[in-house]
Formats: C-alpha cells, structure tokens, sequence
C-alpha cells in the first residue's frame, strides 16, 4: 500500500535536492564567470603594471643578458583555505601566478620562478587558456612598441575554486537544511494524517448501534469535507436501520397473533374428539395459514415500496392495468353479489409495475372486503387536466373522518369492523403513491354513500423527483 | 368453570374458544374491551383470558377496572406484547399470570386451571372427595376406583360441584358456570345432567338441596 508519509517526504525532499542541484550548478556556472570577467581584467592589469614599470629598465638593456632574472616569490608549504594561505611575506598560491618578458627575439628576459622557461602561451598578443605540465592555466600576453611580449598567467583552478566556493557558499545551508526539511515534512505529515487517523478511528468505532455523528472539530480543514460526507451517510444509514428495525419489529409483533391462531387450530385438530371438530379445526388451520401467507406476502410489498430506489420505471398503461385487476376479483364479486360499475379512459403513466400492480389490487380489495354483500362498486379510471385519476368508491361503511389519516398507519385496522385484513394495505398504498409522487385522498362518496378513494398521479416529472430523491 | 375470554382476533378467538371447551370450561368470548368490561361486571366468571390490545379499551385499562370495581377475578393476560417491562406492567395492574404470543395451547390449560385452582384455595392438582376423584389435567373421573366415563358437561358439573366442598349451589349459578351465553340451554338441563351422573357414577353422588339446588352428595359410608 502507498504510504502517503513515505511518498510525501520522498517527494519533497528529491525535489528539493534536484533544486539545490540546480542551484548549485548555475551558481557554480555564474562563479566560474563572474571570476573569469574579474580574473581576466586583473590578468590584463597585472600585465599592464609588469609593464609600466619593467618595460623602461629593460629598453636600457640593450645587449641580451644572457640568463634571464628571476624573482622569487614564496616557496613555503601551507594547506588549508583563507588566513592559512596568508603569510607576511607572501602567500600560499604565489606559485599559481607567472610572468614572462620575452625580448623581440624571443629571448626570456624576466620570468618570475613560478613561470617555466617556456612561452606560457605562443607569442600572440591576447587571451590563451594553455596546458602547461598536466595544468590548465589562463594567460594575457601583450606587446610593448618596441616589440618586447609581456605575458601573465595564472593557473586556471583558482578561478574554479572560487566558482566552487561561490557555489558551495550556495549549496551548504540548503544542503544543512536538508535534513531539516525531512524533519519538518514529517512532523506536519505526522500532523495532518494524526488528525486523519483520529478520523478512521472514530469511524472504527461507529457500528449499527452507535451511529452519532463524527468529531469534526480537530480535523484539518480540508477533511472536513470527508466528515460532513460521512456524517451525512451515517445520517441516512440510521434512518435506514431505524425504519428497518421498526419493520421488523412490527412485523414480528403482528405476526405473533396469526401464528397463535395457527398453532392452537393445529392443537385444536390433533386434539379433537370427533371429525366435526377435527374438520372444522382443520378448515381454521388452512384458513391461518393463507392468512398468514397474505401477511408475509404484504410485508414484502411494502419493504419493497418503502425501498423507492429499487423500483423500476417504465411506461403503462393504467386502464388495462385496473382492467386487469378487477377481472381477477371477478368470482368473488358475483360470489358477494356486489355490483362493479367500471369506467375506464385510455391513461398512461410511469413507473414500477409490480408496486403499481400492488397498489390497485389493495384497493380493490379493500373496497370488495368493506362492502357488504349485495352492495356496489364504482371504478374509474381518467385523465382531467394532464394528471390521471384513479377513483375507487364502494357502498360499505366508509371511514370516520378523524381516522383518515391513521389508516394509511401500518398494521391499523378499522374498529369493529369484522373484516381480518393484515392492516398493510393501505400502508402500501400510501407508500407507492409516494414513491410515485401520486397523492392518495380519502373521502365520502356522494353517488354510493361509502368510502372513495383517489389516487392522482402528477405529471412525469414528479415521480422522477421522488425516485431520485 | 366459566372463562370469559377476550380476544379481538376472529381465527385466534375461536381457537381458543374450542381449546378452552376441549379443557371442560364454559367460555364466552368478547371481541373488545367494552364488551369485556360489561360482562366482568356481571360476573359469575371463574377467570378471564384478556388480549391486550382490544378496540375500543386497551386490556391494561380493563384490568384496572376490573382491579377498581374490587372483582377479584382471576385474569390472565394472553397479549403479543411479550418484552418483560410490559409482562411487569400487566402483572403491577392487577393481572395473574401471562402468557406471550405466541402461545402453546397446552401450556394455556395448564394456566388457567393452575389459576382456577389457586383462586379456589386449593393446591392440590386434583380433587378428591371420598370415592370420588377427579384429574382436571386429563379430564380423567374415577370412583372408587373405577373410572367413569362422562361427558365434557358431566365432568363439569361434577368438578365445579367439587370445588364447593359440599356446599349447596344454586341451579342457575350451576347453569351460568356450565354454559356460555351463546350456548342452547335447555331449562332443565342442569337437572338432566345431575340425573346423568346419579345414573353414572352413584344415585349419592349429588344430593338435592331443597329449595336452592344440588351439593355434592355424601360420600358413600356415610349416606346409608
């Protein structure tokens, strides 16, 4: 794994050294001509003063001297730099410095003892960068008008040394800060991935049971945004987890009722002392068991409404579907005598099939449940200013207004109404509408004297909202 | 033995009905807590089996009544709400026992006649009586050994009579704790059973109290 502490440091501190790298090349390169510009114009001067002052002397020496005069300079033997070369009667690098004074025939007439015997350089008047015994030097060689060569020269690695130091005197606080930098680099990268570590620990702690928000306060600024994220998803994970948990609860709960029913018929049936009473126990026991069966089949509807982003959406076509539908109840309508009054209008809407499904079989059931035998039923289905309706009235009892709202409640059930219902289907209605930006209201019906229901679908827009809220 | 039972779910109320008829009690059921609290009133009920959530009144709220009416009923709460804060709740309003959902059947009959036999004072699981000796668990009757074969209202007029030790019982009382409300009564039905079990087990076995009803008889050796 990528070590962002190691990756980090190596980063910055290869940069910095290719930096001082840089630096100190082209420090090197400006020393090397700043000294060569000064060095030169000294070589020249130098050469100019040999001259002034030599030069008449020599014009009265007419005749060739024969062995040409050599000054001596300092021959001692320092090491070291600055001060250490410097002596009171000369100095260390002496025997870097040379001059020559060539007559017009080219007879040495004055050298000093550091110069060779030897032109430094051919007789040529101006700069030359000669190698004398295995040595680079630089020399100035300048003509008097009566045709005597005066050269000066100086051993090339004095200028270099001071390129170097000039360099050097460059290179060595950025080189002593090296280190330096390392330990700063790693304490701030300590600092901040401390404060990230603090972070994933907090979050190391956080489990379905304890969901609180993270600490944001000591994280740096620019993970501030990563807690508010997480924060966030903790957020939606608990409401989550809380409405799953409420189902579950409530699920268990609601069932505990139908399995009681079912085990004391099973009871009932094994334990009957004639076969009326083990039949009729029997009949009980099937009868729970679909109940049952119906139960769970709801619980699954409605934890699949409540999860709006798995539903699907596709267009379809609401008439065939409520047509669909009211065929199946079809037996027991004639079974219960009712009368179903259906007026379908083509309408198209959007959205998950299986929930639409769900939603207009629980109120048609319902309303075939409600109602008493012999009793009639109103199905519509129309399109009235760009929405689409679905109404659904019955002569049954209707619902008390002040009970409206807690109906849509899961698992409630009307009061004395002697109908078993699993309290879930309304609940599922509420939920898919939702899910469909539809509204479900719930009124009295003029024409039957009943409930009616109506479900009015908005324009597309709103179930795309919904989804993908 | 009369059970009033309360229970607002149809499938599971019948259920019990037919369980609870199966263990020799009358039973008569009541589907919401108005209901429930009417017919404690009227009383003459040995124990009430009460759901707790019911319409209309909520089954704590029953028993509280029924505490604050100073019924001493014997009542066992049979509720879905099984967590222990609300069995400590029941049980600190007034109830008996109770029971979660969901249930064993068998495990409710032994309750409610360990409750019907707590109320009546004894400890005893079954009754004995001279020659005679009744199982309430297995329904089982002998006398003097020999086991009697009664029916399930036979067994019960002889049990409730039993429990009286040898006190005269009224026979409408006896009728109110054979019966339930929805049941056909014949009027002299009390009087066929009684002639039933005289046929079955001994003409001694239950004595005629001039005037106010029937006691359980003397016993054998002493009736001569």
């Amino acid at each position: 794994m990528r070590s962002m502490r190691r990756s980090l440091l190596w980063t910055l501190l290869g940069t910095l050294a290719v930096l001082m790298a840089v630096a100190g090349f082209f420090s090197y390169r400006a020393g090397l001509q700043e000294a060569g510009e000064m060095f030169d114009a000294r070589l020249v001067q130098s050469t100019r003063v040999l001259m002034g002052l030599v030069d008449e002397p020599l014009s009265d020496l007419t005749a060739f001297p024969g062995d040409p005069i050599v000054l001596r300079g300092w021959h001692g033997h320092a090491e070291g730099v600055g001060e250490a070369l410097a002596f009171s009667d000369g100095h260390a690098y002496e025997s870097k410095l040379a001059f020559q004074v060539w007559d017009t025939k080219q007879r040495l007439l004055l050298r000093s003892d550091s110069a060779p015997t030897r032109p430094l350089a051919p007789l040529v008047a101006g700069y030359d960068s000669p190698v004398i015994d295995g040595e680079q030097w630089r020399t100035f060689t300048l003509q008097t008008r009566e045709g005597r060569w005066f050269q000066s020269g100086e051993r090339s690695d004095i200028r270099e040394e001071l390129a170097e130091d000039i360099a050097g005197g460059t290179m060595l606080p950025l080189l002593l800060a090296l280190p330096l930098m390392a330990l700063v680099i790693l304490w701030s990268v300590n600092y901040v991935t401390r404060s990230l570590q603090s972070v994933s620990d907090q979050i190391g702690r956080r489990d379905p049971e304890r969901m609180s928000p993270l600490e944001a306060s000591d994280v740096p600024r620019e993970a501030q945004g990563l807690v508010w994220a997480v924060n966030g998803l903790l957020g939606r994970l608990s409401e989550a987890l809380a409405r799953e948990r409420r189902f579950v609860a409530d699920a268990a709960h609601e069932l505990r009722t139908p399995i009681s029913a079912l085990k004391v018929h099973a009871e009932n049936a094994r334990m009957a002392q004639d076969e009326e009473g083990r039949a009729s126990a029997q009949d009980m026991v099937g009868d729970s068991v679909a109940r049952l069966e119906r139960l769970a089949s709801q619980l699954l509807t409605l934890n699949r409404a409540e999860a709006v982003s798995r539903l699907t959406s596709v267009r379809l076509r609401l008439d065939a579907l409520v047509g669909v539908e009211v065929d199946a109840l079809r037996p027991i309508l004639s079974l219960n005598r009712q009368w179903l009054q259906l007026k379908l209008d083509s309408a198209e809407i959007k959205g998950d099939e299986p929930a639409l499904t769900a939603l207009v079989r629980n109120l048609l059931e319902n309303a075939v449940r409600y109602t008493p035998v012999g009793g009639r039923l109103n199905v519509r289905v129309k399109q009235a200013e760009g929405r689409v309706l679905l109404i659904i009235a019955d002569s049954g009892p209707g619902i008390a207004e002040e009970e409206r709202d807690r109906v849509f409640d899961r698992f409630y059930r009307t009061l004395g109404s002697r109908v078993q219902g699993s309290g879930l289907g309304l609940s599922i209605v509420r939920e898919v509408a939702d899910a469909h930006g539809a509204s479900v209201t719930l009124s009295y019906s003029q024409e039957l004297g009943g409930l009616e229901v109506t479900v009015n679908w908005a324009a597309d827009s709103a179930y795309r909202a919904a989804i993908s809220r | 033995m009369r059970i009033l039972l309360v229970e607002d779910d149809r499938s599971l109320g019948e259920g019990i009905r037919t369980a609870l008829r199966r263990g020799a009690f009358a039973v008569d059921w009541v589907e919401d807590g108005t209901a429930a609290l009417l017919a404690a009133q009227d009383g003459d009920f040995d124990l009430v089996v009460l759901d707790l959530g019911l319409p209309r009144v909520d089954g704590i709220e029953v028993i509280r009544r029924i505490r604050a009416a100073a019924n001493p009923v014997p009542i066992l709460v049979l509720s879905a709400r099984e967590r222990p804060a609300d069995r400590t709740l029941g049980l600190d309003v007034g109830a008996d026992d109770y029971l979660g959902k969901p249930f064993d059947t068998a495990e409710l009959l032994a309750r409610v006649r360990a409750l019907v036999r707590r109320s009546s004072g004894r400890s005893h699981p079954t009754l004995d009586s001279g020659d005679l000796h009744l199982d309430p668990a297995t329904l089982e009757a002998r006398w003097k050994g020999r086991t009697l074969d009664l029916t399930r209202r036979e067994f019960s007029l002889l049990r409730l009579l039993m429990e009286q030790n040898g006190r005269p019982m009224a026979r409408e009382t006896i009728q109110k704790h054979l019966y339930g409300w929805d049941e056909d009564v014949a009027s002299n039905a009390v009087d066929v059973h009684v002639h039933q079990l005289r046929r079955k087990v001994d003409p001694a076995v239950v004595r005629t109290v001039r005037g106010i009803g029937y006691a359980l008889g003397q016993s054998s050796e002493t009736d001569a």
